[in-house]
């Protein structure tokens, strides 16, 4: 009886860390870091984008640049691992263009239509 | 029961908090993959160095013998003067005191330091590359005069301010007159290098002094020449500036914790965001190529109307006016003042400059001489693309490359 006791207790610890602790962790503790790589990945792109190509120095500067999206790839990952799902991480991503106080036409065009 | 589960909430915690931090030194070890650095192999020299050694600091080699290398290259300012303008001939003194005593040669230039001068992919010299080498032809001022058994580019480097007015030989005056400027006149470059060998050769074969060290290194004194000293300053350079010590060459050489985790971060920005290595290229932290930063011209300059022209200057072509070589950063904190025309005071500004032209002048960190106010436009219409690639947002990213460039 006290060894079942003891298994669903255990089984309680489990299931409130995976759904509840790590999750709610997860969300309290890598929310920021997470709108800031996101903001971080942006600029990499955009810069490696106008950024000259033809340029050896430029474009290997631009790579080094563009570990900022291997960063929040793998901190995506891992928050997704943690039990966050990927309307939150989204969610996520669209608050980080507003903290970085981008201009209204800029979080509207998203949402314009392009074809109907 | 109770006590566990809260252990096992704070372990999940800190789990979930080291999600975030990023492995700063693995993320260096493949930028030094990437850019193929290494740390640096000291140079194996000769015994013409100690020679060398012996010019360097000797005031036989300047016409009214007031001035040495060593004048302007001293230890206590990393090898450079500290002056945001060399001053040469008929000055006393190094350093600041060569500013207060107010008389003596403006060198219309930034002296630059000495170290990593001797590194082996230190292939231009001066702000204007004046002095440059491709695969084995050495082109200098001195054109098809330049004799024959310079060992390197360095070494005609090295003897070319001796053949400078302004740094080594004595203005042309009407009193004063010594025996180099006397044989030299007013020869341009091509017919100085000549004139003035013969005229050293003739002076340093009666130096007591010189002639002891020339025996000493196996020479006899009818052997001195521009050559043998321009080789010998060029060993000597190689041997003591050949490599620099500094927390970066330490993490090179595998000490992870020579830099602190905010240089680290500062590293990152130089090599990636910042765009800083793309022309700040290790292993010298220069590309050896030509930029306009849009530094205000200031009230002096080697061209006419005290401007100056920069690498244009060299090669007289319109695009180049205003370039000036990407300066190497070995020791970068010990060299200021910074800037061709030393306009910097320090590390902060010329980072800051980088960033924003317009803002170090807004600012006050730069100042526009009178000549600048009409003609700055024409400098910032010239202003380098690289520098439209450069990616700062925060303060922290400037403080952040401020300590990396501490660690250099």
């Amino acid at each position: 009886m006290t060894f079942f006791k003891a298994l669903v207790g255990l089984f309680c610890a489990a299931w409130i860390t995976k759904e509840v602790v790590l999750p709610g962790g997860a969300a309290l503790l890598l929310s920021r870091p997470y709108m800031a790589a996101v903001n971080a990945c942006d600029i990499a792109m955009e810069s490696a984008w106008y950024g000259r190509e033809s340029d050896p120095a430029e474009r290997l500067s631009q790579d080094i640049h563009l570990l900022d999206c291997h960063e929040y790839d793998k901190l995506r990952k891992q928050m997704l691992f943690l039990g966050l799902n990927e309307s939150y991480l989204s969610w996520l991503g669209l608050r980080s263009l507003e903290i970085h106080q981008r201009p209204a036409s800029e979080l509207a065009e998203q949402h314009r239509f392009i074809e109907r | 029961m109770i006590r566990g589960l809260f252990l096992l909430i704070v372990g999940s915690l800190i789990t979930v908090a080291s999600a975030q931090a990023r492995d700063l030194d693995s993320v260096l070890d493949r930028i030094i993959e990437a850019y193929a650095i290494s740390a640096c192999e000291k140079p194996v020299t000769s015994d013409l160095a100690s020679l060398g050694e012996h010019l360097f600091s000797s005031k036989e080699l300047s016409g009214a013998r007031d001035i040495s290398c060593s004048t302007c290259h001293i230890e206590d300012a990393g090898f450079a003067d500290g002056l945001p303008m060399a001053i040469g001939v008929g000055g006393v003194g190094e350093g600041l005191a060569r500013l207060e005593y107010g008389e003596g040669a403006i060198v219309a230039r930034n002296a630059f330091t000495l170290i990593g001068r001797g590194h082996e992919k230190f292939n231009t010299f001066f702000w204007d590359g004046k002095i440059d080498v491709d695969g084995e032809q050495i082109f200098s001022p001195f054109g098809d005069q330049l004799a024959d058994g310079f060992n390197s580019a360095l070494a005609v480097a090295a003897i070319l301010p001796l053949t400078e007015r302004d740094e080594f030989l004595g203005e042309i005056g009407m009193l004063v007159e010594n025996d180099l400027q006397r044989e030299v006149g007013d020869a341009l470059y091509q017919t100085r290098f000549k004139k003035l060998d013969m005229a050293l050769q003739q002076r340093l074969e009666d130096s007591t002094d010189i002639t002891a060290a020339l025996s000493q290194a196996g020479y006899q004194a009818s052997d001195v020449n521009l050559v043998l000293i321009g080789n010998a300053l060029a060993e000597f350079i190689r041997r003591d500036f050949g490599c620099s010590t500094s927390p970066w060459e330490e993490f090179l050489s595998g000490e992870k914790t020579a830099l602190t985790e905010q240089q680290k971060e500062g590293a990152l920005l130089f090599f990636g965001k910042a765009r800083c290595a793309s022309c700040h290229t290790p292993p010298l932290f220069s590309d050896f190529r030509y930029y306009n930063l849009a530094i205000p011209q200031g009230s002096l300059g080697p061209h006419s109307r005290a401007r100056d022209l920069g690498r244009a200057g060299v090669t007289n072509k319109a695009q180049d006016r205003y370039h000036f070589r990407t300066p190497p950063l070995l020791r970068v904190k010990e060299t200021a003042p910074y800037g061709h025309n030393g306009a910097f005071g320090d590390l902060r500004s010329v980072v800051l400059h980088h960033a924003n032209p317009v803002s170090s002048i807004t600012n006050g960190s730069v100042t526009l001489h009178a000549k600048d106010e009409l003609s700055y436009g024409k400098i910032l219409a010239l202003m380098s693309e690289k520098l439209s690639y450069i990616e700062i947002s925060e303060e922290s990213e400037i403080r952040a490359l401020e300590q990396f460039l501490l660690a250099l």
